[in-house]
C-alpha cells in the first residue's frame, strides 16, 4: 500500500462497517466449526491410537486359546462345514470327511479338445481318451469329466492349464477302512446325513464337527474277528456270520462284526441283506447256549445244585412235540454233566423247576424280553410267546420258541461271568477320557456264588465238553457250544444250522467274552461232516481270544494249578479226553 | 499472514500423508490375513487328507500283507511268550537244581556261605527229604503225564507238585520267604516226558551227594549258587 499524505485513512463507516463485521463474525463462525471438526478428529485420533485398542479383548482371548490348545479360535478357521471325524478306541480314524475336488468342464471355452483330452487321459487312468474328447467337443456348457478326483490330479489337471476346464469342491465322507466298519458306522447319504449306524446315532454331534465320536471299538479286533469268519464263513459255505467281543465288566463292546457286509462309499451296491447288521437288529433263536441262562436259572434260585440228579432218559411229550436230546446219553445226570452233555430233557426239567412262569421272570431279568440299550439306531425287538406255557419254558430253556439278537446275549453272558451285575452294553466312549471304573455297574441279575459256578460249567464244557476246539493255551477259555435248528414254513430243518460258539476269557476273571455264529454252515471232510458250533465257531473264537489275549497283555495262566476236571470230578461219571471223543461229541 | 498459512498447509500434507500411510498399512495387513487365513484352511485340508491316507495305509489286512512280506521271520506273539518275573524264579530254579546237582556232586566239601544266616537250619533239614519226595513224585507223575492227551498232561503233573510244592522254597530260596510257587512250567513237564526220567535222579543225588555236609551248609551252598545266578540275571536277592 502506498504512503498517502497525511489524510486520516478513510475509515469504513456506516452500512459498509456493519456488512465488514457481519463478514468478520460467519468467518469466525465457520472456522470456528471446522475448528471443532479438526479437533474432534485429532481427539479421536488420539484415542485410538494412544489410549485403547477397541480389540484387545479378543487378541487377548485367541493369543489364550492358542497357548493353551495350539488350535486356532473358532473364528479363525470354518470347521463347521466338514462332517466330524469317527475314531476307535485307539485314536485310529475310522471316518472323516474331505473336500474332493469335481473336474468338469465347459465346451463352449475349450479350445483344443484332442490335446486337453489326451493330458485329461493321462492323469485320469479310469477315463477312456475317446470319451473325454467328446465331452469336450459337445458344445455343451456344463459337462462333468471325473467325479471325487484325488488331490494330486487336481494338482496336476490344473497345471495343464487348459481353459475351460474347472473344478468344484465338494465335502464326500470317506471310510479308510471301508468294510470292516460298514455296518458300525453305517453310511450317509448325499447331503451328508446319517442314514444308519454311528452315522445316524450321532447324526447331530457329528454335524457340528466340533468334536470326534470316539467307539469302544478296537480296530485290530475288528480285523482280527472279520478275517477269521469271512474265512469260516467261507470254509463251510455259510449264509452269513456274526461275531462281537465285548467286555463283561464294562459292557464296552471290542468288535463287532456283521457278514456279509458292504462298501460304505456305494451302501446301494449291495443288497439290504448285506446292509443288515445281524449283531443288533437280527433275532435268532439261539439254541443251546441258552442253556447257560436256564441253568443260571436253576442255580440261582436253589432249585439244584452241582450235586443234583436229574432224569435224562424219557423223552419229554409236550401236546404235539417231543423234545428230545441230540446224542441223548439216556441216564440220569447231575447238572454239570446236563450241561457239558446240552442235554434239552435235563435243562427242561430243571427250568420246570422254577415254577409257573419262573424262567420267564429270570429272562425278562436278564433283558431277553426288550431292547437292548445302546447307542446304535439299529436294534432289534425280541420274538417270544405272548402267551408264556409250561411248554414255552420248556423250549425257552434250550433256546427255541424265543428269539433275541446277539447284543442280548453277550449281555447277558456278561452278567453271568462277571460276577451278576447287568452292565450295559454301549459302543461309545463317554465324553472326556475319564477311565471307565472296571466295576460293573448295573442291576445285581444273579448271586456271585452263582456265577462262579457258572464259569466253573464254562470251563468244564472247554475243558472237556463240546468246546475244546475253543481252547487257548494259556488262557483258560470256558464257552457254551449252540446248534440251533433254523425254523421254516414246514418246521425245523435239521439241514439249515444256527451254529454257534460263546466264549469266556480268562475263566478265573472273565475280562471279555467272544461269540461267533455261522448261519447255516455246511459240514467238511475235515469236521466229518458235522457243522456244528463246536466245530465251526469254536475255532473262530479260539482265534481272536489267541491274538486278542496278548495284544492286550493279559498274563497268561501257564502255571495254574487248577484243574477243572479234577474239580467237578465228583460230578461227573465219565470224563472225556479230547481228541477221540469229538466226533461222537459234536452235539450241541 | 503468509508464513503461518506454508505452515498450516505443511501439517495438512504431513496429516494427509499420515493418514494415507495407516490406510494402506491396514489394507496390506488386512490382505495378510486373508491369505495367512486362507493358507490355515488349505493346510488344515491337506492335513485331514494325509490323516485319512494315513489311516487307509494302516488297515490291518494290508498290515499283515507287508508284514507276511516282510517281515516273515516273525509270527504272532502267543501266550506262551509272557511270563511274570515270579515265574522266571521257577524256570531258573529248575534248570539250576539239575546244573547245580550236576557240578555240586563233583565237588569236594562246599565252603560254608555267607548267606547261610540268612537260612533258617530246621527247615532244611525237614524239607530235603520232602523235596526228595516231590521230585521223585514229578517222574512218577509225567510218564502218567505222558500216557494222556498232551493237554491234560500238566494237570495230573501239576497236581503231584502242588502237594509239596511248600516244600521247594526251601531248597530254592532259601533266602526269601515266598508263598508256594505252582507247579513247573508245562514247557519243561510237557515237552520232556522222556527227559524227566533222566533228571530226576540228579535232585536226589544233590541232596545223597553231600552227606557229610550239615543240612544248613547244603542248603547255603545251592542258596549262593542260585544267588550268584540270579545277580547275573539283575534280579535281586
Amino acid at each position: 500500500m502506498s504512503q498517502r499524505a497525511k489524510e486520516p485513512a478513510a475509515t469504513i463507516a456506516g452500512a459498509q462497517a456493519s456488512a465488514l463485521s457481519l463478514a468478520k463474525t460467519r468467518l469466525l463462525i465457520v472456522m470456528g466449526v471446522f475448528f471443532l471438526g479438526y479437533l474432534a478428529i485429532t481427539l479421536r485420533l488420539i484415542d485410538l491410537t494412544l489410549l485403547r485398542n477397541p480389540h484387545a479383548a479378543e487378541i487377548e482371548a485367541q493369543k489364550a486359546a492358542l497357548e493353551k490348545g495350539g488350535e486356532a479360535a473358532p473364528q479363525a478357521v470354518k470347521k463347521a462345514a466338514l462332517r466330524g471325524t469317527i475314531v476307535d478306541r485307539n485314536g485310529e480314524l475310522m471316518a472323516t470327511s474331505l473336500k474332493m475336488a469335481s473336474v468338469y468342464a465347459d465346451a463352449t471355452q475349450v479350445v483344443d479338445a484332442k490335446a486337453a483330452a489326451r493330458d485329461l487321459a493321462a492323469i485320469l487312468p479310469d477315463q477312456k481318451e475317446a470319451d473325454i474328447e467328446k465331452k469336450l467337443s459337445s458344445g455343451r456348457k456344463f459337462v462333468w469329466i471325473a467325479r471325487n478326483i484325488t488331490p494330486r490330479q487336481e494338482y496336476a489337471i490344473n497345471n495343464l492349464g487348459h481353459p475351460g476346464i474347472s473344478f468344484e469342491h465338494a465335502a464326500r465322507r470317506i471310510y479308510p477302512h471301508a468294510r470292516l466298519t460298514a455296518h458300525l458306522l453305517g453310511y450317509t447319504d448325499v447331503d451328508g446325513r446319517g442314514i444308519s449306524g454311528i452315522e445316524k446315532f450321532f447324526d447331530r454331534q457329528l454335524a457340528e464337527g466340533e468334536e470326534d465320536v470316539k467307539l469302544t471299538i478296537d480296530l485290530r479286533i475288528q480285523h482280527v474277528m472279520h478275517k477269521e469268519l469271512k474265512k469260516a464263513m467261507e470254509t463251510f459255505s455259510a449264509k452269513a456270520a456274526i461275531g462281537m467281543a465285548m467286555d463283561v465288566n464294562t459292557g464296552e463292546i471290542i468288535a463287532m462284526v456283521s457278514l456279509p457286509d458292504f462298501d460304505p462309499h456305494h451302501p446301494m451296491d449291495s443288497s439290504a441283506d448285506a446292509r443288515f447288521n445281524r449283531n443288533t437288529l437280527g433275532v435268532f433263536e439261539m439254541g443251546s447256549t441258552f442253556k447257560l441262562f436256564s441253568t443260571a436259572a436253576a442255580l440261582d434260585a436253589g432249585k439244584v445244585t452241582f450235586a443234583t440228579q436229574i432224569d435224562a432218559i424219557t423223552p419229554i411229550k409236550v401236546g404235539r412235540f417231543t423234545i428230545n436230546d441230540y446224542h441223548a446219553k439216556r441216564r440220569i445226570m447231575s447238572v454239570p454233566e446236563v450241561f457239558i452233555y446240552s442235554s434239552n430233557i435235563g435243562t427242561g426239567k430243571m427250568a420246570l423247576m422254577l415254577g409257573d412262569g419262573g424262567l420267564r421272570e429270570f429272562y425278562e431279568k436278564l433283558g431277553f424280553l426288550e431292547l437292548p440299550p445302546i447307542d446304535l439306531p439299529e436294534r432289534g425287538k425280541p420274538i417270544y410267546p405272548k402267551v408264556w406255557r409250561d411248554a414255552s419254558t420248556l423250549t425257552a430253556s434250550f433256546g427255541h420258541g424265543i428269539a433275541v439278537s446277539p447284543l442280548h446275549l453277550m449281555r447277558a453272558t456278561s452278567a453271568l461271568v462277571n460276577g451278576g451285575i447287568l452292565v450295559k452294553p454301549r459302543i461309545t466312549r463317554p465324553a472326556g477320557d475319564a477311565p471307565l471304573s472296571m466295576e460293573p455297574e448295573g442291576e445285581r441279575v444273579i448271586k456271585p456264588q452263582t456265577s462262579t459256578q457258572i464259569r466253573q460249567l464254562l470251563e468244564l464244557v472247554v475243558a472237556d465238553g463240546t468246546g475244546s476246539k475253543a481252547y487257548v493255551e494259556g488262557y483258560d477259555v470256558g464257552g457254551k457250544t449252540g446248534t440251533a435248528e433254523k425254523i421254516s414254513a414246514r418246521g425245523y430243518n435239521k439241514s439249515a444250522l444256527f451254529s454257534s460258539f460263546l466264549g469266556v476269557f480268562p475263566i478265573n476273571n472273565p475280562r471279555y467274552a467272544v461269540v461267533a455264529i455261522l448261519d447255516e454252515p455246511q459240514g467238511i471232510k475235515e469236521t466229518y461232516g458235522y457243522a456244528t458250533g463246536g466245530w465251526t465257531a469254536a475255532p473262530v473264537v479260539q482265534k481272536v481270544i489267541a491274538q486278542m489275549g496278548p495284544l492286550y497283555q493279559i498274563p497268561p495262566d501257564l502255571d495254574s494249578t487248577r484243574d477243572i476236571v479234577a474239580e467237578m470230578a465228583p460230578y461227573l461219571k465219565e470224563v472225556k479226553r479230547k481228541g477221540n471223543n469229538l466226533a461222537s461229541s459234536g452235539n450241541n | 499472514m503468509r508464513k503461518s498459512t506454508f505452515f498450516w498447509l505443511f501439517m495438512a500434507a504431513v496429516c494427509g500423508t499420515l493418514l494415507f500411510h495407516t490406510s494402506q498399512q491396514v489394507t496390506d495387513g488386512r490382505a495378510r490375513l486373508a491369505r495367512l487365513e486362507s493358507d490355515i484352511q488349505r493346510e488344515d485340508e491337506s492335513v485331514r487328507v494325509l490323516q485319512a491316507e494315513w489311516s487307509y495305509l494302516n488297515q490291518p489286512e494290508r498290515l499283515e500283507k507287508l508284514a507276511a512280506e516282510y517281515l516273515a521271520d516273525l509270527a504272532p506273539m502267543t501266550g506262551r511268550q509272557f511270563a511274570k518275573v515270579t515265574d522266571l524264579n521257577e524256570r531258573v530254579d529248575e534248570a539250576l537244581i539239575e546244573e547245580v546237582a550236576s557240578f555240586d556232586a563233583a565237588r569236594a566239601e562246599p565252603a560254608a556261605g555267607e548267606d547261610g544266616a540268612k537260612a533258617p537250619a530246621a527247615p532244611e533239614a525237614a524239607a530235603l527229604p520232602l523235596t526228595a519226595a516231590a521230585t521223585a513224585a514229578k517222574p512218577a507223575a509225567q510218564p502218567k503225564a505222558a500216557e494222556s492227551q498232551p493237554r491234560a498232561a500238566p494237570a495230573p503233573a501239576k497236581s503231584a507238585p502242588a502237594k509239596s510244592a511248600p516244600a521247594k522254597p526251601a531248597i530254592a530260596k532259601p533266602a526269601r520267604e515266598l508263598p508256594a510257587p505252582p507247579a513247573p512250567p508245562r514247557a519243561i513237564a510237557a515237552s520232556a516226558p522222556v527227559a524227566a526220567p533222566v533228571a530226576a535222579p540228579k535232585p536226589p543225588a544233590h541232596v545223597v551227594a553231600q552227606p557229610a555236609s550239615t543240612a544248613a551248609k547244603s542248603a547255603a551252598s545251592a542258596s549262593r549258587e542260585f544267588g550268584d545266578v540270579m545277580k547275573s540275571l539283575g534280579v535281586g536277592e
